[in-house]
């Protein structure tokens, strides 16, 4: 690899990776096998980032990768457990509870988000996840899971809505709400 | 109606986010599997390039094909075993020994190169061979190998690693989801919860029940048990006890075994072991959260103005801490089976064995014989049953003779 492509390389990964591993995180809630499919991930990007459009940035493309990367991942585990019976990978995401450790360690309020993000559709949580963790606009959502931005507007809507309704997140950010309700 | 602001969003998603943290070795692992990587074929888009590679596919495949027809049998196989072992060839490269390989071709790989050398279990090497296209079958899929070893070369560096990481807990707790109670389980790993039940039926000799059971409760003891409750039978025609023994779960089997080797015979035993580990860290953390949120609601009520603020602040408090009280009982009560185990020991006295019958069936004149000889006993006995009833009631017509007569006399004489 030539000098100026490991440099490139190098400041690609000091800038996305830590985004990306935790995107496919909160995507899979299993941290092994986020580190597998991010890693899949920036590799296939690396490999064809002189196939990708011009106009389209290199991040809403390795995150399009790293999505499908844990639906891939997603797919392999429930075939390999035998639960795989031909429906939609997307659908196994939210069955994948975070490891026991993990929870042991995680913050009460992370917890709490993971609990009610966990109940969202992966429809819905996956746009959510893009958009305010990994900072992506409507239309690089749009690039990432194929779809219309209008798709996307309409998600992160539906999603924003279940979660304010969820009663787990009330005491953390719906403080005035509740003394307003009282009133 | 709430709403959720992008800012709280944001701020929701980074504090879950944060709490998984980047592994420092992950960015070097990614330049590392990229320097492996061969370097990829330019893609040449021009038409007249790609419509000749095309064609000269076409040929080679219509070339084999014709091949293939007039091969004998012989040949067909020797094409077939050159290109298995060319797919052999490349398996060590793609499932070398300490690797996990994901993907499902380089499974049946390792196995080749580890196991019998039969690669006709694979579906991919299987349709190869019975395809019979000789080298370009081979060529084909020689290509998907190394397309498979390019997307598939980070995932053994990723794995590999977490390979050489302690997976003590996790070897632990397997055989324990699988129903094995004699695994190290249990007591011996702190992150390991699993409820453990059993039950011993004895057979002692006569008179050693008492003795049995008292030995029996002096093992429990032994082991750090106790006795949960019992109960004995000591006379009568079949003596009996037996006893419910609640031991730490890191002696259950040791217990077991104790009891086992008792002056008697074990009739029946079973044990059985369940794995509460991710149920017990469920619980936890749904307490966790629901304490915050308590506490949070504690913080709201501080603010509160006015009493109907007062009490639909209150209101959430209760709530939530009836939550807290439910899920602490379905706690308590899960680290109590999962801390102690639960060890029932019935004994009993060896029944004797059914006295056969030696006589020989009766013919019919002997039976009817037999029949009214019974019938004439019973009767005997029957009459000498009653005989007592009716000699009172005889008695008492006497008394009432004698009573009569006596009164007639005296009435007789004062009318002489």
């Amino acid at each position: 690899m030539a000098m100026d492509e490991a440099a490139e390389l190098d400041d690609w990964l000091r800038q996305d990776y830590a985004r990306a591993y935790r995107t496919a995180c909160l995507v899979l809630r299993n941290s092994a096998d986020a580190e597998d499919a991010v890693q899949e991930a920036f590799l296939r990007v690396w490999r064809f980032r002189d196939a990708i459009p011009d106009g389209a940035g290199r991040s809403a493309w390795l995150y399009r990768v790293v999505v499908n990367a844990c639906i891939s991942s997603v797919r392999a585990s429930t075939s390999r457990s035998g639960k795989d019976d031909g429906a939609d990978a997307l659908e196994g995401l939210a069955d994948m509870a975070p490891e026991p450790a993990l929870r042991a360690e995680q913050s009460v309020l992370a917890a709490t988000i993971e609990a009610a993000m966990a109940e969202l559709p992966d429809h819905l949580r996956i746009p959510l996840i893009l958009r305010f963790y990994a900072g992506l606009s409507e239309k690089e959502i749009a690039t990432a899971i194929d779809r219309r931005p209008g798709t996307v507007k309409s998600r992160l809507y539906d999603a924003r809505q279940r979660l304010a309704q969820d009663p787990r997140l009330a005491a953390w950010v719906h403080t005035d709400d509740v003394l307003e309700a009282s009133r | 109606m709430s709403t959720i602001t992008d800012a709280d969003l944001t701020m929701l998603l980074e504090e879950a986010a944060s709490s998984y943290d980047v592994p420092e070795h992950g960015p070097d692992e990614i330049v590392a599997a990229v320097e492996d990587q061969p370097v990829p074929l330019p893609i040449v888009r021009r038409r007249w390039v790609q419509l000749a590679a095309a064609a000269v596919v076409v040929a080679g495949a219509a070339f084999a094909v014709s091949q293939q027809g007039t091969s004998s049998p012989s040949t067909r196989a020797t094409a077939a075993e050159r290109s298995l072992a060319g797919l052999k060839a490349d398996a060590p490269a793609l499932a070398a020994p300490g690797t996990a390989v994901t993907d499902q071709s380089s499974k049946s790989f390792a196995t080749d190169a580890t196991g019998t050398h039969n690669l006709a279990g694979s579906g991919t090497v299987a349709g190869t061979a019975s395809g019979g296209v000789g080298g370009s079958a081979s060529g084909a899929v020689g290509a998907s190998g190394g397309g498979a070893a390019a997307l598939s070369a980070p995932v053994p560096a990723a794995a590999a690693a977490r390979a050489a990481q302690p997976l003590a807990p996790t070897a632990v707790r397997a055989p324990a989801a699988a129903g094995q109670v004699t695994a190290p389980v249990g007591g011996d790993d702190a992150d390991s919860r699993v409820v453990k039940t059993g039950s011993i039926a004895l057979v002692v000799k006569d008179g050693k029940v008492t003795v049995t059971l008292t030995a029996v409760e002096r093992e429990a003891k032994q082991q750090g048990g106790y006795i949960a409750s019992g109960n004995t039978e000591e006379y009568g025609a079949t003596p009996s006890g037996e006893v419910t023994i609640r031991v730490p779960v890191a002696h259950f089997e040791t217990l077991v075994t104790a009891v086992r080797g008792l002056d008697a015979k074990v009739r029946t035993a079973s044990t059985s072991g369940r794995d509460v580990t991710a149920q017990y860290s469920d619980l936890q953390a749904q307490l966790r959260t629901l304490t915050a949120t308590r506490e949070r609601f504690y913080l709201i009520l501080t603010k509160t103005t006015t009493i109907g603020e007062i009490l639909t602040v209150q209101q959430r408090i209760d709530d939530v801490s009836g939550q807290i009280d439910r899920i602490q009982g379905q706690r308590k009560l899960l680290a109590d089976q999962s801390d102690l185990s639960t060890l029932t020991v019935s004994v009993s006295e060896a029944v004797d064995p059914v006295v056969k019958a030696t006589t020989k069936p009766r013919s019919g004149i002997s039976q009817a014989f037999h029949d009214a000889w019974d019938g004439f006993v019973s009767g005997v006995e029957s009459i000498i049953a009653r005989s007592g009833r009716a000699l009172l009631v005889l008695i008492c017509i006497g008394l009432l003779l004698l009573i009569a007569r006596g009164g007639w006399r005296v009435a007789r004489r004062r009318m002489v």
